[in-house]
């Protein structure tokens, strides 16, 4: 009896564990987010590439991976940081490219700055055909 | 006539007696030569003076040419006083009219002088658009000695708004501003604008962050 409530509490620690790790990647996020908006710059850089180098089940999603890097993305571009800023954007386009700029949050000249972006890289996108198996004799 | 046995008569010439024909073939080929040489020599040494070195264009006026032998010198009487004489002459008329090739070539039509345009890229002036000013020109934000900074940004973004001018989109980061009491609004359609007031001291950074835009019914 005391054995089996050792694993059971064990169990349920290990799943809360996981279930922190993954919610601190999201409000890594969201700090950085936060950061942006008090444009602290350079603060928000840091969190935000913090959450996107976080691997495994508690990396961020798909769509919180574009945002973030939209996020980093017009960080770069208010710091000036060209060159970081036209990295972010090709790693943002290569990912998703057909990613729109949320045009409430983000100000006309950092959506233009973006489609700039996108008229400037060529992303090519191999889809896989139907006949894709291997076959072995 | 009995000739003797040293020599003998041929052409008039006294030739030694003994040559062949092709022992005398050469001398006679020197011989002409240097009477064609001298009869060349005769000529072209002859007292008329030499063409001019220099042509000149005729409707230009003559600026210089190569002067005639008018101050009585003597005319060559071999090749190296010609070549002397012709390098006097052609260092003499370079040397009084240096712009002579602008007379041998047609000069090409001058250019009327225009107003420069203006460099492709010019950094753009910060001035808010002539529609977007107030009516009264409001002295917004000139920019005095010592500035103030002011960081201002909102969610979602709006147009900023000092003293009745318009200064572009939130965020702005630096952006100088003119020392004194100032009025700050930031307003975007579809939300209510945001306003406050301001006291700008001399070199002082001003930040205002965490501004909320709250959305009209």
């Amino acid at each position: 009896m005391n054995l089996r409530a050792i694993f059971i509490s064990l169990l349920l620690a290990a799943g809360l564990a996981s279930e922190a790790r993954a919610q601190s990647a999201s409000s890594v996020l969201a700090q950085g987010v936060q950061a942006y908006q008090q444009l602290e710059l350079s603060s928000a850089a840091r969190l935000i590439r913090h959450a996107l180098g976080i691997d495994g089940a508690d990396s961020l999603t798909s769509a919180d991976r574009a945002n973030a890097l939209m996020y980093l993305f017009a960080t770069e571009h208010l710091a000036g940081r060209r060159d970081s800023a036209a990295a972010v954007s090709l790693r943002l386009l290569s990912m998703q490219p057909q990613y729109l700029a949320d045009a409430l949050v983000f100000p006309p000249e950092i959506v233009a700055a973006l489609e700039r972006r996108r008229r400037e890289v060529k992303v090519l996108v191999a889809v896989p055909g139907y006949a894709s198996s291997i076959r072995l004799r | 006539m009995k000739k003797s046995s040293a020599t003998r008569a041929h052409n008039g010439l006294l030739f030694p007696d003994g040559p062949t024909r092709s022992k005398r073939s050469p001398l006679i080929i020197v011989g002409l030569l240097a009477v064609a040489g001298l009869a060349w020599f005769a000529t072209r040494s002859s007292p008329a003076a030499p063409p001019p070195l220099v042509t000149l264009a005729p409707e230009r006026p003559v600026v210089a040419s190569v002067p005639r032998d008018t101050s009585g010198a003597q005319p060559p009487r071999n090749w190296e006083e010609l070549v002397a004489q012709r390098s006097a002459a052609r260092r003499a008329a370079e040397a009084t009219a240096p712009e002579q090739p602008e007379a041998i070539e047609p000069e090409p039509p001058r250019r009327t002088e225009r107003p420069r345009r203006a460099p492709a890229r010019e950094r753009p002036v910060p001035v808010p658009a002539a529609a977007e000013q107030p009516a009264s020109p409001a002295p917004a934000a000139p920019v005095s000695a010592d500035p103030g900074r002011l960081t201002i940004s909102s969610t979602p973004w709006g147009q900023l708004v000092i003293d009745g001018r318009m200064y572009g989109n939130t965020p702005r980061i630096g952006l100088p501003i003119a020392v004194g009491q100032r009025r700050i609004r930031i307003a975007r359609d579809g939300f209510a604008p945001f306003d406050t007031t301001i006291t700008v001291d001399p070199g002082e950074n001003i930040r205002i962050t965490g501004i909320t835009l709250r959305e009209q019914p």
